[in-house]
């Protein structure tokens, strides 16, 4: 059977620009996610996690390409199924589907230590030996003149008659910042910086893309964060849109895991009085709901629902059953 | 296989009015319950026939997004009636416009804050200001600081102008509401006529700075600056006006905001907007330097007619519009567009056709830019036109700031090569002495030696070329350089080579492979 495979770049130590704080904490949750068994599903020897040193020597082009060639060395004769791509670092938008991806040593000088994604992508997709490639790049996409990004340098010998399809998604547009923020957790004890980027992406990838029927498709993930980075990045105060670019069909899945269609929901209330009216998407009702009992608890389907008053038009809450949060406090 | 959706028979209108003059820029799309899109365009909504059920509508217009949620189950009529956006230019209906920036900006931009000897219908207007909550603007003996180390200079960037506490008016104050500081504010204007022509606004602080301006006959080229601590060169704002500014002209708000998409990569022209400038129903030639820009730089073709009759209206409109840069860059946009369409329909015929398509051939226009286009969009076009055709098209300044550009203003915005009167004053000063004289030619020598990345890319590129394959076009297209730069560079490393030559015992044999690829790399080029 084919199996999946995954690297990981965090690089947040930068010879000639500000460092970063969140990449190796983003890099380290997005190997949590690829290495469970319901999410890449990724096996140990498979997965290489890539983060930097303060004297820039790690990681460098070669120890990145020496892996790709010892997987290519691995799979000679045979065909891997998903190749899960990430990096979270300082970037730079060469044009509207390449991003330089800048490694430790790059400075102002050494403007072109960074390897190109759309040189890695086409090459990947050339040479054949995954049937799906997944590019996430958690990176910002300005512009500075003058920066040729890397090739590969490791090759198959002929491009495959067979070729990759692919998924790319850039945390930016081009020509606009990706951002970092505080995450603010239950605890608040915790005042890591974070790109914003990968926490919608991993919320997606670990389940809230997923349809109604629980299975994560290529399409269900870039709706889910196209929808939701702009939102996350509003309430940073910050304005910020993916860019994708993909040739792999929307109703491909991107994880064999079949996520949970129904959930166990609560919904406490605050204000105890009036009959609420639980809604799907097509304004139909599901429920009726006694509030008079401080809380409701039942299963509903994976999907968008909203509460109204019994005798108002209006909705008042949202509720998204996606796994993400089965609690939820009305009034 | 597809996903098909369950739909609601029911169907009601859904209606969207944005009473805002920015309506027709403001982009609008309306997502069902699921997240689909339903809808997406500029503007308002009219009626728009959708199935019962839950709506998400998102307004967006550069920083301003606004999302409103609906429960579609019967017909629905709503408004916006503001856009929240902030801008450089004091125009009404800006969050950060208040009267203490518009009237004098309204006042200043009619009278001349410098007289001169002839008052000529032309001028360039300049309007800095400052505005912070608790901190207030440093300043020296009472006076802000806003006009300090900014200068005018000529064509040929000799100093025309140094801004002073004198040529200038200017304000520091507070604004109280009912005794309670809102805000510190500080504003300073720079009005004076001058003939028609290219100019540059240079600033000579701690970040040196330099901005293209041209003045073309009759209007008033008016440039708007915020500061913080120091001048925020990504907030410039560079208008045309005839009369002055008036705070309540709606063109001008477009315009703001459509350079304000365009900064953020976004080319793309509102429908309504080319019908406005199809019908020529605009009077401010940055309208159409605008709009045209826009559409060049965008992959659309479906309106190339439309854009055309707007560029050469343009050119009617304003009489030395063939000496403009930007007017010059856009006529050469055009034709590379047009040259694209051409070459995308030979390809489409051909791919019908099943054969190869052949490259088309079109001749650009012969053009020369020896000034710098206001807008840097034009620079783009002209670096690629330079790396294009093998004749000169560059000037000398406009070759030395493709290195130094700063891309964080829609405006072109460079670190300026020294002032030439600084070069002539330091050989002159210290002409007696040899190693002066070598220290003061390296100011020009400082300038390129701070743009030292090419160089060294240039080195790179050279050292992996083992087989000898790349050309000056080659080179030039990766650095993104015009060709006689990069030759200019390649004459650099040449000399260099002498050096290493010297001290060739001190390189590890890996280096010397390296130093050798790149000498005989240099030795091809000097053939």
């Amino acid at each position: 059977m084919s199996e999946n495979y995954g690297i990981i770049i965090g690089v947040q130590h930068y010879k000639g620009i500000d460092p970063l704080e969140g990449p190796h904490n983003d890099a380290a949750d997005f190997e949590d996610w690829l290495r469970s068994s319901t999410g890449g599903n990724v096996p140990a020897n498979n997965c290489m996690r890539f983060t930097s040193l303060n004297d820039f020597s790690k990681p460098l082009q070669h120890q990145i390409d020496e892996w790709f060639g010892n997987v290519y060395q691995i799979l000679t004769g045979k065909k891997g199924l998903r190749l899960y791509c990430y990096f979270s670092g300082h970037g730079l938008g060469v044009s509207w589907n390449e991003t330089a991806l800048l490694l430790p040593n790059w400075s102002t000088i050494m403007r072109n230590a960074a390897l190109s994604s759309k040189k890695y992508i086409d090459k990947l997709i050339g040479d054949g030996v995954f049937e799906q490639i997944y590019f996430f790049m958690d990176c910002c996409s300005n512009r500075l003149p003058g920066s040729d990004p890397l090739p590969p340098s490791f090759s198959r010998p002929m491009t495959s008659s067979n070729p990759g399809e692919h998924l790319a998604i850039y945390a930016s547009e081009f020509d606009t910042p990706a951002f970092e923020a505080m995450q603010l957790n239950d605890t608040m004890d915790n005042s890591l910086a974070r790109g914003l980027f990968t926490q919608v992406l991993l919320e997606g990838l670990k389940g809230a893309a997923a349809g109604p029927n629980g299975l994560l498709t290529v399409g269900d993930l870039v709706k889910y964060v196209k929808t939701e980075l702009p939102e996350f990045a509003k309430k940073m105060g910050k304005t910020q849109y993916i860019r994708q670019n993909a040739s792999l069909s929307p109703d491909v899945q991107v994880i064999d895991h079949k996520h949970a269609e129904t959930y166990e929901i609560t919904i406490l209330f605050n204000v105890a009085g009036p009959t609420l009216v639980l809604e799907n998407t097509y304004a139909e009702t599901e429920l009726e709901i006694n509030t008079q009992t401080g809380s409701w608890s039942g299963s509903l389907r994976r999907g968008n629902y909203w509460l109204r008053k019994q005798d108002e038009e209006r909705a008042e809450m949202k509720i998204v059953v996606n796994g993400l949060k089965n609690r939820f406090t009305y009034g | 296989m597809v996903k098909r959706k369950r739909k609601s028979s029911e169907e009601y209108s859904f209606r969207f009015v944005i009473e805002d003059e920015l309506a027709p820029i403001a982009f609008v799309q309306l997502f069902d319950g699921e997240n689909d899109l339903v809808h997406s365009g500029y503007g308002s909504i009219e009626n728009l026939r959708v199935p019962r059920g839950m709506y998400r509508l998102r307004v967006e217009l550069n920083e301003f997004t606004e999302e409103r949620e609906y429960r579609i189950t019967s017909d629905i009529t709503d408004k916006l009636t503001l856009v929240k956006i902030s801008s450089a230019m004091p125009l009404l209906g800006r969050i950060n416009t208040h009267e203490y920036f518009s009237i004098p900006t309204e006042k200043w931009s009619s009278e001349v804050t410098l007289k001169t000897s002839e008052q000529l219908p032309n001028s360039i207007f300049l309007f800095f200001r400052y505005a912070h909550p608790t901190v207030p603007l440093k300043s020296a003996g009472g006076d802000p600081m806003l006009h300090q180390n900014f200068m005018i200079l000529d064509r040929d960037r000799q100093v025309l102008f140094i801004l002073d506490k004198e040529n200038t008016r200017w304000c520091k104050n507070e604004n109280k509401v009912d005794n309670v500081l809102v805000e510190h504010f500080a504003w300073c204007a720079f009005h004076v006529s001058v003939p028609s022509g290219q100019y540059y606004l240079h600033y000579n602080g701690e970040r040196k700075r330099e901005i293209p301006l041209y003045v073309f006959p009759r209007w008033q080229t008016q440039l708007f600056l915020m500061f913080s601590s120091e001048p925020v060169f990504s907030t410039t704002r560079i208008f045309i006006g005839r009369n002055g500014f008036n705070r309540h002209d709606a063109e001008a708000a477009i315009i703001d905001a459509l350079l304000q998409k365009m900064h953020n990569g976004i080319y793309q022209v509102p429908p309504s907007i080319k019908l406005q400038a199809a019908d020529g129903k605009w009077e401010n030639p940055m309208f159409g330097i605008v709009v045209c820009y826009i559409y060049l730089l965008s992959r659309e073709n479906s309106d190339d007619g439309l854009i055309e009759t707007m560029r050469k209206n343009l050119e009617h409109r304003i009489l030395d519009a063939a000496i403009s840069p930007d007017i010059v860059a856009l006529r050469l946009l055009s034709a590379i567009h047009k040259k694209e369409r051409l070459q995308k329909e030979e390809n489409k015929k051909a791919s019908a056709e099943n054969r190869v398509a052949e490259t088309i051939q079109f001749e650009l226009p012969s053009v020369k830019f020896n000034e710098p286009c206001m807008v840097a969009a034009g620079m783009k076009a002209v670096l690629n036109y330079a790396q294009t055709i093998e004749k000169d098209v560059t000037g000398d300044l406009v070759d030395k700031i493709f290195t130094s550009q700063r891309p964080d203003t829609i405006f072109t915005s460079y670190v300026p090569p020294p002032l030439p009167a600084d070069v002539k004053r330091s050989q002159s000063s210290r002409l007696s002495n040899l190693l002066s004289r070598i220290w003061s030619t390296n100011l020009e020598a400082k300038f390129e030696k701070d743009n030292g990345w090419v160089t060294a890319v240039l080195r790179e590129l050279l050292a992996h070329d083992k087989e000898g394959k790349l050309d000056l076009n080659d080179l030039a297209k990766s650095l993104r350089l015009p060709p006689k730069k990069v030759a200019k560079y390649v004459r650099m490393l040449e000399n260099e080579g002498s050096i290493y030559t010297t001290v060739k015992n001190f390189f590890s044999s890996k280096e010397r492979g390296r130093v050798a690829i790149i000498k005989e790399n240099l030795a091809r080029f000097k053939k």
